[in-house]
């Protein structure tokens, strides 16, 4: 009993296609290759764990049928009790459809046969599979009586229960609300989750809003998981889990890794957050072999990945020189940030800090640009349309030797040379003056535009924040950027999902989807993790290979980053650190004063 | 004398200078046909940006050109190159000081028929309080052409030029020269100043004419360039008369008036009529009827300075 997961869950056949793009409405891709494998929520979690280690009483129902051998092919497994399985020769197996692009997502129809059959007298009957357990994991790929039926029997016979949700269309919102209700736990992604809160996610902070709402309605965790990162949510707060950088096959059956593994790791007592960090890399893990069921990692397989990503640089696929040159000077910029904040009393921490990964990255590493010239003809440009994030800019050009540092503590000062926003005219380094929000792109365009009649190499890059997506003027731009064909345009969005008044969903949801959004007007998008600097670097090297349209690339933030009591805080937008801050928020740097 | 069309010329230079000058582009908010723009997007299309009906993004464009060593024009209607983009204008183009030049058309009540939505008469104020801008509303099509080809080599701040729809006389000969920030005394006189800017100077010299028939001698000064403004001639003229009347096509409130009042008031105080939009909405109508409703005719500027002589304050 201890040591075992009821997994109550769907069984499926997936027949998987991977093409290079998904396919459009009327449209019609070809695929380099077809797979017939084993999947379903269920099946895939009961093996996740199984292989970790754990045993697994399993409760599905599939049909008697020529597929029903391939389905079952992974169950087979010395963890796995299989006498809860329900075959039912009148119906049919589950047959999942998966379109995969590989990195870029899969497109899934289904055909529930014999799951739809699963009924709550079923589970009542498997009740002894609940008893005989200390953990239940349900998934929502079922009838919602039936998840209802599992979710009551858990909670009756005192075991913790997890609800992991997919497959909601043609279930109703409230229904899936009610049954939420005394949970252990609940998992899903951030499309499930917009779903079940009747908003759109594509950021942490609007999933938070969710979280909330679910602990609201009785839950005790909420994980919300968005591509490689998760969130969790709970009454101690939110956090916000980056995963780990891998070769991505496809990303079918992550989901189910993740849940597997994490059900694992609270079985075997570890906290809330260790468990998260160890779901995240299996699910890593998993995504590195085709399907959903075939790079479910044995748990040697894992304990050995996980112990070799848990230390310094443990996020990066290659730890690189480069990496780790940006990384120490990129400590040094945030230590000036606070530094000269500390020094001017006023200015915009929060921002700063959720921008300086990517600026940073950009001035050592991506951009041509000359310290000594600063204005040298066929240099690149960078266009701070965030202008409030002045600080941030300002550690860079220092650090990478537009002006000694020194100057750095005159940032608001009278005649000090350091604008609150920045100054092309008072500052070196500075290619455009910024400030008011919604005006960079426009800027960029022309300077790209200029750049081309003058058949320069310049790439100009201009950095944007979520909250400005609310300017109308962006939008204008950004119809120019792809009329213009302005390839040699690279916007970065930095999406960290706060802005003055509260998170972006807060003020204005209708912001979100930002990345569909930026797809509908015609750019090439590219979304990572605004703090990886192996994927900042690798964004704007694929934004350099694309001709003939403009990218942006979309980097998902955390406001107030690197200073412990400043992420994720609204409060410190527009607001310097007080004295005894600085000293902590340097302490926290390693410079410690 | 037939009458030609300041923005025809508008249009015509540009495709001269382009010709000349690679670093100059053009750019327009879908109002290149009216602006005539668009014959410079016909002689240079690699050269000329139709930005759409964003006048945002189009200002914020030429900034861009403009920080990045070219010579960008961009124009659309006064309401629509002033107005809505004041901001973009002030922060993006106007505090880095970059060089656009914000040429716009259809100013003032001549618009005529399509009503107040389209009849800018503060554009000269707004653009006027914000730092290194220049504004200038050359009186016909030659001075119109003087002013363009003195832009095209002129880098020190941006400018504001302020053209009219409707076609109008001419009143400058082929050897005119456009000189910045200076005054022209169309006509020299003795009793009155009347100060006008923009196509008012057909205004101002008919109400001289009404005023010599009485024996009134009228000194008439055509002010092009509004900011810097000819504090100099002003004074000069002030000292000479002891009254002033201005009349421009623009709210009496931040315009040609308010800048004559500003110099006078604090160098030499002199009694002064403002003669403009009276602080309201006009309408619908045609460019005639709208002059005679709203008092832009010389023979109520005539009156006006009638009324000016009149008063006990004078010299």
């Amino acid at each position: 009993m201890k040591d075992t997961v009821a997994v109550i869950g769907s069984v499926n056949l997936d027949i998987l296609v991977r093409t290079l793009s998904m396919p459009e409405r009327g449209e019609t891709i070809s695929g380099d290759e077809v797979y017939f494998l084993p999947g379903g929520k269920g099946a895939n979690q009961a093996v996740s764990i199984a292989r970790l280690g754990k045993k697994v009483n399993f409760v599905a129902k599939i049909g008697k049928d020529a597929v029903m051998g391939n389905s079952l092919k992974n169950l087979s497994h010395p963890n796995i009790n299989l006498k809860y399985m329900i075959k039912d020769k009148k119906l049919k197996t589950g047959i999942a459809m998966v379109n995969t692009t590989g990195k870029k997502g899969n497109k899934v129809t289904w055909y529930t046969g014999a799951n739809n059959s699963l009924t709550p007298a079923d589970i009542k009957k498997a009740e002894a599979a609940i008893i005989n357990s200390s953990m239940v994991l349900v998934c929502t790929e079922l009838p919602l009586d039936t998840v209802k039926k599992a979710v009551e029997l858990g909670i009756k016979n005192k075991k913790k229960v997890i609800v992991s949700v997919g497959a909601l269309t043609g279930k109703k919102r409230e229904d899936v609300m009610s049954l939420l209700k005394g949970c252990y736990l609940i998992v899903m992604n951030e499309k499930e989750g917009g779903y079940l809160s009747n908003r759109v996610i594509s950021h942490m902070e609007t999933g938070c809003l969710t979280g909330r709402e679910l602990l609201a309605h009785g839950v005790e965790n909420v994980i919300i998981t968005m591509g490689r990162e998760a969130l969790l949510v709970n009454s101690k707060g939110a956090g916000v889990f980056p995963g780990y950088g891998v070769n991505v096959v496809d990303t079918i059956g992550g989901g189910d890794a993740f849940a597997g593994a994490l059900a694992v790791a609270l079985l075997d007592g570890k906290t809330m957050q260790d468990a998260v960090e160890y779901a995240n890399a299996s699910g890593a893990m998993n995504s590195t072999r085709t399907g959903a069921q075939e790079g479910m990692p044995t748990r040697a397989q894992l304990d050995k990945f996980f112990a070799g990503r848990s230390g310094l640089g443990g996020h990066y696929r290659d730890y690189s020189k480069t990496i780790k040159m940006v990384e120490k000077r990129t400590n040094r910029m945030r230590v000036n940030i606070i530094k000269m904040l500390g020094c001017s009393k006023s200015g915009h921490p929060g921002g700063s800090l959720s921008a300086i990964d990517v600026i940073s990255t950009l001035y050592l590493h991506t951009m041509n640009v000359n310290p000594a010239k600063p204005k040298m003809e066929g240099a690149d440009k960078f266009v701070l349309s965030k202008g409030h994030a002045a600080p941030a800019l300002y550690a860079a050009l220092a650090e990478a030797g537009f002006f000694p540092e020194e100057r750095l503590w005159n940032l608001r000062k009278i005649g000090g040379g350091l604008s609150g926003h920045p100054d092309m005219k008072k500052t070196p380094g500075i290619d455009m003056t910024t400030g008011s929000l919604g005006q960079g792109l426009s800027v960029a365009n022309g300077m790209a535009l200029a750049a081309k009649l003058k058949g320069l190499p310049t790439r100009v890059y201009v950095m944007m924040g979520d909250g400005e997506m609310q300017e109308g003027q962006i939008w204008e731009a950004a119809m120019t950027s792809y009329h213009r064909r302005l390839d040699n345009v690279c916007a970065i969005l930095d999406y960290n999902g706060l802005q003055i008044d509260g998170s972006i969903g807060e003020v204005k949801s209708g912001l979100e989807p930002l990345v569909e959004k930026w797809k509908a007007f015609n750019w090439n998008v590219i979304e990572i993790d605004g703090h990886n600097y192996e994927q900042i670097i690798e964004a704007f090297d694929a934004a350099k290979q694309v001709k003939g349209l403009p990218s942006i690339v979309i980097a998902r933030t955390v406001k107030g980053k690197g200073i412990s009591f400043m992420e994720r805080k609204v409060e410190y937008h527009g607001v310097a650190p007080t004295q005894d801050e600085e000293a902590r928020a340097l302490k926290e740097l390693g410079c410690g004063e | 004398m037939a009458k030609t069309s300041m923005r025809g010329v508008y249009g015509e230079t540009l495709v001269k200078l382009g010709a000349k000058n690679k670093n100059i582009v053009v750019l327009d908010a879908d109002l290149a046909k009216s602006t005539q723009t668009g014959k410079f997007g016909k002689a240079f299309p690699d050269r000329f940006f139709d930005m759409g009906i964003a006048e945002q993004d189009m200002i914020g464009t030429a900034a861009g050109f403009a920080a990045a060593g070219m010579n960008p024009f961009a124009s659309t209607f006064a309401m629509f190159g002033s107005g809505r983009p004041w901001e973009q204008i002030r922060n993006s183009v106007a505090y880095p000081n970059l060089p656009v030049k914000i040429v716009v058309t259809h100013a003032g009540i001549s618009v005529g028929e399509d009503g107040p939505t389209h009849q800018a008469c503060e554009d000269i104020s707004i653009m006027r309080s914000i730092p290194n801008m220049k504004v200038v509303a050359p009186a016909d099509s030659v001075e119109t052409e003087k002013i363009i080809e003195y832009l095209a080599e002129y880098y020190d701040s941006p400018v504001y030029v302020r053209l009219t729809r409707m076609t109008t006389d001419v009143i400058f000969g082929p050897d005119y020269k456009f000189t910045f920030g200076k005054g022209i005394i169309i006509r020299p006189g003795t009793d009155i100043t009347i100060i006008s800017t923009g196509i008012m100077i057909f205004q101002a010299l008919e109400a001289a004419e009404i005023l010599r028939s009485k024996n009134i001698s009228a000194e008439v000064i055509h002010m092009p360039v509004i900011k810097p403004i000819d504090e100099k001639m002003i004074i000069a003229s002030a000292k000479k008369t002891g009254k002033i009347v201005t009349v421009e096509e623009h709210s009496i409130i931040g315009g040609l008036g308010s800048a004559v009042a500003e110099v006078i008031s604090e160098k030499y105080p002199v009694i002064l009529k403002r003669v403009g939009i009276n602080d309201t909405f006009a309408e619908s109508g045609t460019p005639e009827a709208l002059f005679e409703k709203y008092g832009l005719t010389g023979k109520n500027l005539a009156k006006e300075a009638l009324n000016v002589l009149k008063t006990k304050n004078g010299k």
